[in-house]
């Protein structure tokens, strides 16, 4: 399940590099080719629709008012993936003050077929996972990033994201099984 | 049933994401095969994967992916100037993208939802532009009648001829001479009072802003600019007071109070989730604290702004918003001039001057801005063609 758009770092180098020289059509490709799965990891993350398109907005602002201190030998996806993360587990941050995160979602789907029945069993679990494991679940299966890939999204070591990964997916099946007891 | 050692459980996890080499996945193939637990691990790992599958991705909403044009446009630089040889990377293409950004811009910028309520924000652009104006009593754009008096105080001169001027930079783009032809816009940058604010960094820096140019473009904010209960609230000493204050500047810029203003009912603010999380908020709790602050919120004028729709769009204005976050305007905010150009007319006619508006809203101009030379050079020019003119 490949969400995420195709890597391709020449590409991204390429049309930061244009965007910079003042080629509005190249941050609109940038737009283009990492707003849905942005969108996603944060909706993932923080499991409520508001806060991703919140999220979503703050990440592109942030990244594009900051593309000149964009380092290109690093990739562009790591870049603003980790931006992504950031700015959720900051939501989070924030929104933990005032509501308690019990469980609750609130993404929809279209209809309430079996579809949307697996996007609120997975929305519950993952939302009970701690949000540094939701993170690695949520790029892993989400994004369909390697373990090198999220070590530098999450700037982790590998054995890191290895341990949490795996950690969380027992604490999910352990959840989604006693959801459907 | 044997307990799974670490090294094969992760060789389980690890086949799942496809991480194994071709021996090391013989190897769970053959675990699989003898171990039950193995087989157990394997079966509820493949299918929670399988139920990740299964999940939809989801559209990014329309109107999220409106803003984030508008935030590729905000951001966007001005290219390398016009130059003298060589491939021109064209300045006109990117104002033409600047000038259709800000069509779109304008034409989805009446559907924002979002209301904020960013008091001092505005006056802060005031500053900006009003602090060429303060002292300047008769016409604004009589070239050489009126100085500009000492209303410049607490900002920094530019120096003025520190350096050669960039040999890549030219004046004569066509859009420049188009500006020099416009009686209105020559008459502005004849003035004395233009000329000397364009050798203040800050200013310069400012009219190069594309955001600024953006706002300058939108009609809400030139509306808010004519209407008379904001005018008053510039000229009401509790506002002028509280808006220099660094914890009220912090609130407006503050998410959770910007979200909270964001409400339809905001009006019933007490109600609002988000108002609780902004209770919470030192800098909030700082400022109601404050008498000034109290005796605005008690302010009839203020209130008659806040239910001003001109005043409303202009807050839901993410580029109004942005250009506030700017260091620009923080810098500006923080000026001594602030307070006296909030109250001043000269400055409010310069706001709704059109020819300000085409000066502003062209990319050569913008451009020439960001040099102290250069727009030493261009006054010059202005100048000059004065002089030539029959």
């Amino acid at each position: 399940m490949d969400k995420s758009p195709a890597v391709n770092d020449e590409l991204d180098r390429s049309l930061v590099q244009r965007y910079l020289n003042g080629e509005r059509t190249a941050g609109d490709e940038l737009v283009n080719r990492f707003h849905r799965s942005v969108y996603n990891v944060a909706l993932r993350m923080l499991g409520n629709v508001q806060d991703a398109e919140d999220v979503t907005q703050t990440t592109f602002g942030n990244a594009f008012a900051s593309l000149e201190s964009y380092d290109p030998k690093y990739r562009f996806f790591s870049w603003i993936y980790r931006m992504t993360v950031n700015e959720s587990l900051n939501t989070l941050k924030r929104r933990k003050d005032v509501v308690s995160l019990d469980g609750s979602f609130d993404v929809a789907t279209p209809d309430a077929s079996s579809e949307s029945d697996a996007e609120e069993r997975v929305g519950r679990a993952l939302l009970e996972l701690k949000p540094e494991d939701r993170a690695v679940v949520v790029l892993r299966h989400f994004v369909s990033f390697s373990y090198e890939e999220i070590s530098d999204v999450l700037d982790v070591p590998v054995k890191t994201v290895k341990s949490r990964l795996f950690t969380a997916r027992e604490r999910l099946r352990d959840s989604l099984v006693a959801a459907s007891a | 049933m044997n307990m799974l050692t670490p090294y094969q459980q992760e060789l389980i996890h690890r086949e799942i994401d496809g991480a194994n080499t071709p021996e090391q996945s013989a190897e769970v193939r053959k675990l699989v095969e003898t171990h039950p637990e193995a087989h157990a691990l394997m079966s509820s790992l493949r299918d929670l994967d399988s139920l990740f599958r299964q999940l939809p991705e989801h559209e990014t909403p329309a109107h999220v992916r409106d803003d984030l044009k508008h935030t590729v446009l905000l951001n966007l630089k001005a290219p390398q100037y016009e130059r003298v040889q060589g491939a021109t990377p064209s300045i006109t293409r990117w104002a033409s993208e600047q000038w259709n950004g800000v069509i779109n811009f304008m034409g989805e910028f009446m559907l924002t939802k979002k209301v904020l309520i960013i008091g001092t924000t505005a006056v802060a652009v005031i500053a900006i532009i009003g602090q060429a104006v303060v002292g300047y009593q008769p016409s604004v754009f009589d070239a050489g009648t009126v100085g500009a008096g000492d209303g410049m105080s607490g900002v920094q001169q530019a120096g003025r001829y520190k350096g050669k001027i960039d040999e890549t930079v030219t004046l004569s783009s066509p859009e420049i001479q188009a500006l020099f032809q416009d009686d209105q816009v020559l008459k502005l940058i004849q003035s004395e009072v233009f000329r000397n604010t364009m050798r203040n960094d800050t200013f310069r820096n400012l009219l190069a802003s594309d955001v600024f140019a953006q706002l300058m473009a939108a009609p809400s904010f030139q509306e808010l600019m004519r209407n008379s209960s904001y005018q008053q609230l510039m000229a009401d000493a509790n506002y002028q007071e509280l808006s220099r204050r660094a914890e009220f500047q912090a609130l407006m810029a503050n998410a959770n109070y910007q979200a909270m203003m964001a409400d339809a009912n905001v009006r019933n603010l007490f109600a609002n989730a988000n108002y609780s999380q902004l209770m919470k908020n030192d800098t909030y709790r700082n400022l109601t604290a404050n008498e000034t602050f109290r005796n605005l919120m008690a302010n009839q004028t203020f209130r008659n702004l806040m239910k001003n729709d001109s005043y409303l769009r202009l807050m839901a204005n993410d580029t109004f918003r942005q250009t506030m976050a700017k260091d620009t305007y923080l810098k500006l905010a923080a000026n001594d001039t602030y307070r006296v150009v909030a109250a001043n007319e000269t400055y409010l006619k310069v706001m709704s001057n059109d020819a300000f508006r085409r000066l502003e809203a062209s990319a050569s101009f913008r451009a020439i801005s960001r040099n102290s030379q250069l727009a030493d050079t261009f006054l010059a020019d202005a100048m000059r063609v004065a002089r030539v003119a029959p």
